[in-house]
């Protein structure tokens, strides 16, 4: 893609194109180490070499080390149930109500009954995007970005759901608010999610939010996992 | 033990002063944006000058310089975006080299051409750092954005050395670029209005992307959200031309046009505000 770093587009496409992607990219990881950085998208990955210029034998190396086409296991990682507050007279709930023709009672129980997957984190530090979204709930992304998201912000568009670590502009639907800091440097694990981790939303009031807010930097992250 | 550090005070910030060395490459593959200073030239020009490593941090200021007090003898490099800069009696224009002496004050203009000057000091300032880097960006390293009254310190240097003359720099022509991932989808019309078409710097400019005034006509799809790294040239929906920038976010769903060189990026972040820009392949 540039001078130093070359993109790989997977071609399974389906439920399986994580698993490659993701195999693909330990393979380049532990052959290489600490000479390249892998940047995830949902089915490319980019391998980036810092400090040299891409080269014919490097593409070749990769090239070999992709021709392996057994199918890879995926280990599956932790299985969080992460809080969320749904504000229902927000405007962008009502937005997403609006567009697929639903009350929002019903978009909030099909977001909530669905288990998503981490397919991917990029875009901010910490942000996962979330494969599972129902179909009923795929909408587009807004027209025009939204110049303010809020940290915390769980919002949807394109089919997928995303929850925003940090202030930022951004393009999607928000649905709720989720309390637990996805990024926080001072935590012993800064990044809360990792890709092949699941996570399932459960509905918390006003209150239970805003104490969980306050708390935000002493949570015991062991609360918001599976069994 | 306490240590003496020298300290150099920040008597006046200017305008978005942050630290940057050469960018962030740990924990890209959980969103972590590159960052590093926007014109990796002109910062690269000051370490060297001063017999730096090339990737110690300096300081970025963004068409404003700043004010600073020096507590010991050392040596600074100011280059970047062209200014003036005033020691004691004396007023110079930037690229320059000053000998610092106890408590002498050092203060910049607005810049004159380009957007973002570079002061470096020999030895570096100690600064803190965060997966492996000095660089400021929001959330990930938030002391790294400098206020007026904060101060950093540093090692004096006792006898000034020698220093190398400037190298006079780069080009003003046409930004030079690859073809992006997705430019094959343009079509014909498209990609000769891309590579023909001059366009102009908007308002829209930051440390994360220069938006181009001038659409062109886009019936592209969006892609599932992709690799996008800086020098990433975007189509919009609308039809904008984004030029992702140091701090850009890891992943995008706008086709990606084109790929500046990275030579091409530093002299993109030196255009200011209605100058012209166009792309030439190769």
């Amino acid at each position: 893609m540039s001078e130093n770093s070359l993109l790989i587009t997977v071609q399974h496409i389906g439920k399986h194109v994580v698993s490659y992607r993701f195999h693909a990219a330990q393979m380049i990881q532990q052959y290489f180490k600490k000479e390249v950085i892998i940047n995830h998208g949902m089915e490319s990955l980019l391998v980036i070499w810092p400090s040299q210029v891409l080269s014919q034998p490097l593409i070749d190396t990769v090239k070999s080390m992709l021709n392996t086409p057994q199918k890879p296991i995926l280990k599956t990682g932790t299985a969080w149930k992460l809080p969320i507050y749904y504000n229902r007279t927000a405007t962008e709930l009502l937005a997403v109500a609006q567009q697929s023709g639903m009350p929002v009672e019903r978009v909030i129980t099909l977001h909530k009954a669905a288990i998503y997957d981490v397919a991917c984190m990029g875009f901010l530090p910490g942000f996962p995007y979330l494969s599972g979204l129902p179909a009923q709930l795929n909408i587009a992304r807004k027209a025009t970005p939204a110049i303010k998201v809020a940290a915390g912000a769980v919002a949807i568009a394109a089919a997928m759901c995303g929850i925003y670590p940090q202030e930022s502009p951004g393009g999607w639907y928000v649905l709720g608010a989720c309390p637990v800091p996805l990024f926080d440097r001072e935590r012993h694990s800064p990044f809360l999610l990792k890709t092949t981790d699941s996570v399932q939303f459960y509905e918390i009031d006003f209150a239970t939010f805003m104490q969980l807010e306050r708390d935000a930097s002493r949570l015991n992250l062991n609360d918001f996992k599976h069994g | 033990m306490i240590l003496s550090m020298a300290r150099c005070t920040i008597i006046d910030a200017g305008f978005y002063t942050s630290i940057q060395d050469t960018g962030r490459l740990r924990a890209r593959d959980y969103g972590v944006p590159h960052s590093g200073a926007m014109d990796l030239y002109s910062a690269g020009q000051a370490n060297t000058i001063l017999g730096n490593a090339a990737n110690t941090a300096v300081l970025e200021m963004t068409m404003t310089g700043g004010t600073f007090m020096f507590s010991d003898p050392t040596l600074i490099a100011i280059t970047g975006a062209l200014c003036e800069v005033t020691h004691g009696q004396k007023k110079q224009l930037t690229p320059c080299v000053l000998h610092i002496k106890t408590g002498d004050v050092v203060s910049m203009s607005a810049a004159k051409d380009g957007n973002f000057m570079y002061l470096a000091i020999a030895g570096g300032f100690q600064v803190a750092s965060y997966l492996d880097s000095a660089s400021y960006f929001p959330g990930l390293l938030d002391t790294a954005l400098l206020s007026k009254g904060s101060f950093l310190s540093y090692e004096p240097v006792k006898a000034a050395g020698t220093t190398t003359p400037f190298e006079t720099p780069n080009f003003k022509g046409s930004l030079k670029a690859y073809r992006g991932a997705e430019f094959h989808v343009l079509n014909r019309q498209q990609q000769e209005q891309l590579l023909g078409k001059s366009f102009t710097v908007s308002k829209n400019w930051n440390r994360m992307a220069f938006q181009l005034v001038e659409p062109i006509v886009n019936d592209l799809n969006p892609i599932p959200s992709s690799p996008v790294i800086p020098g990433t040239v975007q189509l919009t929906p609308a039809g904008k031309l984004i030029v992702l920038m140091r701090d850009a976010q890891t992943t995008g769903g706008y086709p990606r046009v084109l790929q500046l060189t990275q030579e091409s990026i530093n002299e993109l972040s030196q255009r200011t505000v209605g100058m012209a820009v166009d792309f030439v392949i190769g």
